[in-house]
């Protein structure tokens, strides 16, 4: 196999071809080359979970993810949530006012969709180590897992 | 930087010989930030995510074979995990959902990072490091493997192709006990144990295993002669604090910007004294008791 220099991912729904340096991550790609920036950059190092981004329904830390490895496959960022209505998970972090600066929201929405998808009656318990590899700076975590819990209400209708 | 996925071992094996200074890339929850942070600059990635056959979990009677791109989130998910409590409560100690669902176990021991959780439950149940250079296939016994901070026995064009190890018996107990700074963030002191009673009267310990990372450059196994503390009696309190005493002065411990030694050591102990009490309960044998008089 050759050298691969240009990659196609499938962005919320729209396919998108792209050139992309080897050794950068997917963030970097999804930001800059296809100028999604729903998906934060903060810590750098996998730590943070601004980033949260799912590939093929998985959630990753799409900083440590090459984007080369995103070739061919389905990606999901916060931008592709919504249709016509918000997902119930946004509506969630609204009614349950689950931030304050915002910054670490996407990759949260990102990480409670997943959770959701996978579990949709989660405890709480369920929630808080689901969402670990989250991290919030200034909300504290007590509003985040109750708009989880209030989307959650919304998945079982 | 030159960028490759290919789809054979043997191709994978090429594009490494063939480069000055090439990477292998599987999950990237280790390369990236390395990458990121400048401390290192190879001039090719070989990413070997499409190579097939690497991502099985096959059992065959007590021998186990784990692909070396198999994720963590998927060995947690199989039959594997629901039977050993060593391997689950070591893998769920990794880091967080995300970086189990891309991190795979092989890449995990490649890394040799001296912190990570899965080496020492993996010493613990005697597992081998299958490697493939391009001409053969090598084994190397995991408690050998790690030489010293991210550096293992591979020569740098070999490939880890999985690991592998058979089934501690039935009755046999095992665990994980780790400490941690932050939720999600490496282990400041952590232990494997694996403690097997005899089979037939139930209580004696026939066979012990400790395992520790985070206490010196490489992950490693207890040395024979604590481990025999364990061996050949019903163990009590007073045997579990002798071990976690020897445990300590047998540890390198560094000062670093997390915890000073004697915390650590602290830790340790704690952890060691927790390692093997519920390893105990998990086996056959009774539970924890006071010294006999």
């Amino acid at each position: 196999m050759s050298e691969i220099n240009e990659i196609t991912i499938d962005l919320n729904g729209e396919e998108q071809t792209f050139s992309v340096k080897p050794g950068v991550p997917l963030r970097d790609a999804i930001r800059n080359e296809l100028q999604m920036t729903g998906t934060k950059e903060a810590c750098e190092v996998g730590e943070c979970g601004s980033c949260m981004t799912l590939i093929e329904g998985t959630p990753v830390k799409s900083c440590l993810v090459p984007a080369h490895q995103a070739n061919g496959k389905e990606v999901t960022t916060v931008e592709g949530l919504a249709d016509d209505d918000l997902h119930p998970v946004q509506e969630g972090f609204i009614e349950e006012f689950g931030l304050q600066c915002g910054y670490c929201t996407p990759g949260f929405i990102i990480s409670s969709v997943a959770l959701l998808e996978e579990n949709p009656n989660p405890s709480r318990e369920e929630i808080k180590q689901y969402l670990k590899g989250n991290l919030c700076r200034c909300t504290g975590y007590t509003k985040i897992f109750d708009a989880v819990e209030h989307a959650a209400e919304a998945y079982d209708e | 930087m030159q960028y490759y996925q290919p789809d054979s071992l043997s191709d994978a094996v090429d594009r490494l010989k063939e480069a000055d200074e090439a990477k292998i890339v599987a999950g990237g929850q280790s390369m990236m930030p390395l990458l990121r942070q400048g401390l290192i600059s190879p001039d090719r990635l070989v990413d070997i995510t499409n190579i097939p056959d690497l991502n099985q979990v096959t059992i065959s009677g007590r021998s186990v074979e784990i692909g070396a791109l198999v994720t963590y989130s998927e060995l947690l998910e199989t039959d594997l995990c629901t039977e050993l409590d060593l391997l689950r409560d070591a893998i769920e100690a990794i880091a967080d959902v995300p970086v189990r669902n891309a991190g795979t176990i092989g890449g995990g021991v490649s890394h040799a990072d001296p912190a990570q959780d899965l080496p020492p439950a993996l010493q613990c149940l005697d597992a081998q490091v299958v490697s493939f250079d391009g001409k053969e296939t090598r084994r190397h016994d995991l408690t050998e493997f790690f030489l010293d901070y991210y550096l293992t026995e591979l020569a740098p064009h070999e490939i880890v192709t999985g690991i592998e190890f058979e089934m501690p018996p039935a009755h046999s107990g095992g665990t994980y006990a780790s400490d941690t700074e932050a939720p999600g963030g490496w282990s400041t002191a952590g232990i494997a144990a694996l403690i097997i009673p005899d089979e037939d009267d139930g209580e004696t310990c026939v066979d012990a295993r400790l395992a520790y990372c985070a206490g010196a450059p490489v992950p490693e196994r207890v040395s024979s002669e604590i481990e025999e503390t364990l061996i050949g009696n019903r163990i009590d309190r007073e045997i579990v604090d002798e071990v976690a005493t020897a445990i300590i002065s047998d540890l390198e411990l560094i000062d670093d910007v997390g915890d000073d030694i004697e915390y650590r050591k602290h830790l340790f102990r704690v952890m060691t004294k927790r390692a093997i009490s519920t390893a105990l309960e998990r086996s056959e044998a009774p539970p924890l008791v006071e010294a006999s008089q």
